[in-house]
């Protein structure tokens, strides 16, 4: 029972690490219909950044509270210089994606040429330090995540579905053109979407980095995961994307511990025809809706 | 988009070098950095040793196709040529071989052949990011147009296999290359042109692990991480191999994907095997992941890590989690404390900032891989005769040839049925605090080593 439980804990955490990102994913997909391919580069920059104002003797709370905000403001005009450019006429959606694929290997690179390949230490915002839940070690720093992750998703569901600038969102993902014949900026709901999921990127890839360990490739498995646990979830779902990837988690950790025949080797593998098949029964997602699974 | 170095081609991209990964990241794992460097390098860098223009200009004429029976070694040049994944691992190493031969060619006017002629060293190298395709193509490139003597400190695999049979045809060797493969040891004999690795044998590396053990904790039941791809199936196999007779036993075997997210799965099932010694042969971030999460959940198991993952820039990324940690060592590491002012370091440190090109730096680990590496081909190179097979031969047939960043007592010793470098590395233990590593027994020699 008690290894049960380690590995329980362990598809959680590992789960968080993919609901951090895939909220930022929901995000965006939500407001501007993209599917950001560079999500992860861009909360992978926000993370070097963080360890870069770290490393010049700034607290840790405080760089990434600057990194966050430097991120809202860095997402928002990379939409608005480069993405908004492919993005305009909504013509073929390829353009995006292959435009944000583009970003994510300039990111990444990028990344890799100012601070180097090397693992970095990344400090944990609440510590690294051993709690126990009957008898199951983990980390403050899981813990923590995964508290932050929930409070994140509450706050968003809130702002998008209760705020006047959550409706505009809204009216923007669903219509642009009679968005803006109400009066809707809809170039700036974007670009404050693309703003918004950027500074959701800094703030959970800060938090998952100690555990991913810092270096330019962290996030890129994680994407894969992020998108999976998301389609799993429900696209449209804020709380489908972390129900989703805390699924995923759990599905591969649990198929990795105790299916000996599966294993680490196969156990995503497994989990991804797992995905198909709900995929099949409910193409919308376990949480998405229907008529946004029908366009 | 993670490079899969198989870090051991991690010893990829990572992979991750103390010296270098990706099979075969580098003799250590990577450490790419200087990153704007790296990227300028995307582009075919072109570096001549001799500090002066391009290969085809200043010291002669370049060569051509005519140069049959000592291509690689006309008009008073020796030419040498690499292709290496700049773009994910930086180019430290690389220019670690320019500064070295440009030291050379500047000093003492190139290097001093058997025949007791001077040949200036020109050396050229071409990113492929780690991407097959990319290598055969420049391997191509300077077969039509460049004419080397031989291809140095090619990373991976694959890399190796798709391009020793065009050296093979055009009688180029291919020498030290980041491989630990047991592949090459088997197949040696029918790749006439493969020279000796810069890496120690995985089995070497594992049967060291398994001899300490055994005498330090006789009984002990084994728990393996290794990483799904050939390098962890090789090691693996070492293990199954190598605790035959031993009275020791294999607990539990777990498997990662390369570029899991994490590992703490597998860590957690093998503390529950009761395993009471961990055999850890992941690769960064993976090795990082699994010593910090064995001390999260409170495994206190022996745990001994891969070779290329014993530097000190990795296990600082685990602090106080790495202390106590054992791993096999062949050569020092320049950027721990314990070594970074030895006399080779600070000589080699000195030649890097003296006579290395633009973006090199003394303070990087890969650029004095580099440049170690480099001394050893001018070691070479002065024994031989100038024509490619008198290079490999003598390549081949080395004993005791120094290289300045081997432990004490280490030296580089080939056989042409053993293609790796050393045929012998000492298990150490790790301090954390101190950044020090302790020698825990005496060097253990390869028993395949088969002397000429």
């Amino acid at each position: 029972m008690h290894e049960f439980g380690e590995q329980f804990v362990n598809g959680l955490v590992d789960g968080s690490s993919y609901a951090a990102l895939g909220l930022a994913l929901v995000v965006i997909l939500k407001i501007t219909r993209i599917g950001n391919f560079a999500q992860g580069s861009q909360a992978l920059v926000a993370v070097y950044f963080v360890w870069q104002l770290l490393q010049w003797g700034v607290p840790l709370v405080l760089a990434i509270i600057i990194s966050t905000i430097a991120s809202f403001l860095l997402g928002a005009i990379m939409y608005g210089l480069i993405v908004r450019p492919v993005d305009r006429d909504q013509g073929s959606p390829y353009g995006t994606v292959i435009l944000t694929l583009g970003l994510l290997s300039v990111l990444e690179f990028g990344a890799q040429a100012i601070w180097g390949a090397d693992p970095l230490t990344f400090p944990a915002l609440f510590g690294n330090q051993t709690v126990t839940f009957f008898g199951v070690a983990t980390t403050r720093q899981a813990v923590g995540t995964v508290g932050v992750l929930v409070v994140l998703c509450i706050l968003l569901y809130l702002f998008v579905e209760r705020s006047k600038l959550g409706i505009a969102f809204r009216a923007v993902a669903e219509n642009r053109l009679a968005a803006a014949s109400v009066g809707v900026p809809v170039l700036w709901i974007l670009a404050l979407g693309w703003g918004l999921a950027a500074a959701i990127g800094a703030i959970c890839g800060s938090l998952v980095a100690p555990t991913l360990i810092l270096q330019p490739q962290m996030m890129s498995t994680v994407l894969i995961y992020a998108f999976s646990g998301a389609v799993l979830g429900g696209l449209t779902s804020l709380a489908g994307a972390v129900v989703g990837c805390m699924l995923l988690g759990l599905i591969d950790d649990l198929l990795a511990a105790y299916v000996p025949a599966i294993g680490g080797s196969y156990s995503l593998l497994v989990a991804f025809v797992i995905i198909v098949a709900v995929l099949l029964v409910r193409p919308q997602g376990l949480l998405g809706h229907r008529e946004v699974a029908a366009r | 988009m993670s490079p899969n170095f198989r870090q051991q081609d991690r010893k990829r991209v990572c992979t991750t070098s103390a010296r270098m990964p990706g099979r075969t990241m580098t003799r250590r794992p990577w450490r790419p950095g200087k990153g704007v460097a790296s990227l300028a390098a995307v582009a075919a860098l072109t570096l001549m040793a001799t500090g002066c223009a391009a290969a085809a200009s200043g010291n002669g004429k370049a060569a051509t196709s005519s140069d049959t029976v000592s291509a690689g070694f006309t008009h008073g040049q020796v030419r040498l040529a690499s292709t290496f994944p700049v773009s994910l691992a930086g180019p430290g190493q690389m220019l670690g071989y320019a500064a070295y031969f440009n030291y050379i060619n500047k000093t003492q006017g190139g290097v001093k052949m058997a025949d007791g002629k001077r040949y200036k060293i020109v050396f050229q190298y071409l990113d492929d990011g780690y991407d097959t395709g990319r290598a055969v193509a420049n391997v191509k490139q300077w077969l039509a147009t460049y004419h080397p003597a031989a291809v140095i400190g090619m990373t991976g695999s694959a890399i190796n296999l798709a391009t020793i049979g065009l050296l093979d045809q055009a009688k180029v060797a291919d020498l030290y290359s980041s491989e630990g493969d047991d592949f090459w040891q088997q197949q040696v004999s029918k790749y006439p042109m493969f020279g000796p690795t810069q890496d120690p044998s995985d089995n070497l590396w594992m049967a060291s692990q398994i001899a300490y053990i055994k005498t330090r904790w006789p009984g002990a039941k084994l728990a393996l991480l290794a990483q799904n791809d050939a390098y962890g199936q090789d090691i693996t196999n070492a293990v199954k191999n190598d605790i035959k007779g031993t009275g020791l036993t294999l607990a539990d075997e777990q498997w990662y994907n390369t570029g899991a997210p994490s590992v703490s799965t597998q860590v957690a099932a093998l503390q529950n095997s009761g395993a009471t010694v961990f055999i850890n042969t992941s690769l960064p971030p993976a090795m990082i992941q699994s010593i910090q999460y064995a001390k999260t959940i409170g495994w206190k198991a022996p745990d001994f890590i891969c070779y290329s993952c014993a530097t000190t820039t990795l296990l600082t990324a685990d602090g106080a989690a790495a202390n106590g940690i054992y791993a096999p060592l062949v050569d020092i590491d320049p950027s721990s404390p314990q070594w970074a002012n030895a006399p080779a370091v600070l000589t080699l440190k000195h030649i890097i900032s003296t006579y290395g090109p633009a973006g090199s730096s003394a303070a990087s680990a890969e650029d004095l891989d580099g440049a170690a590496f480099a001394e050893l081909i001018v070691e070479n190179l002065e024994k031989s005769q100038p024509n490619t097979q008198s290079l490999l031969n003598t390549a081949r047939n080395q004993a005791n040839t120094y290289d300045p960043l081997l432990l004490p007592g280490t030296s580089v010793t080939t056989s042409p049925t053993y293609p790796y470098y050393v045929n012998r590395l000492t298990i150490a233990q790790y301090n954390s605090s101190t950044e020090h590593w302790t020698l825990k027994a005496k060097p253990y020699v390869d028993v395949t080593y088969h002397a000429r």
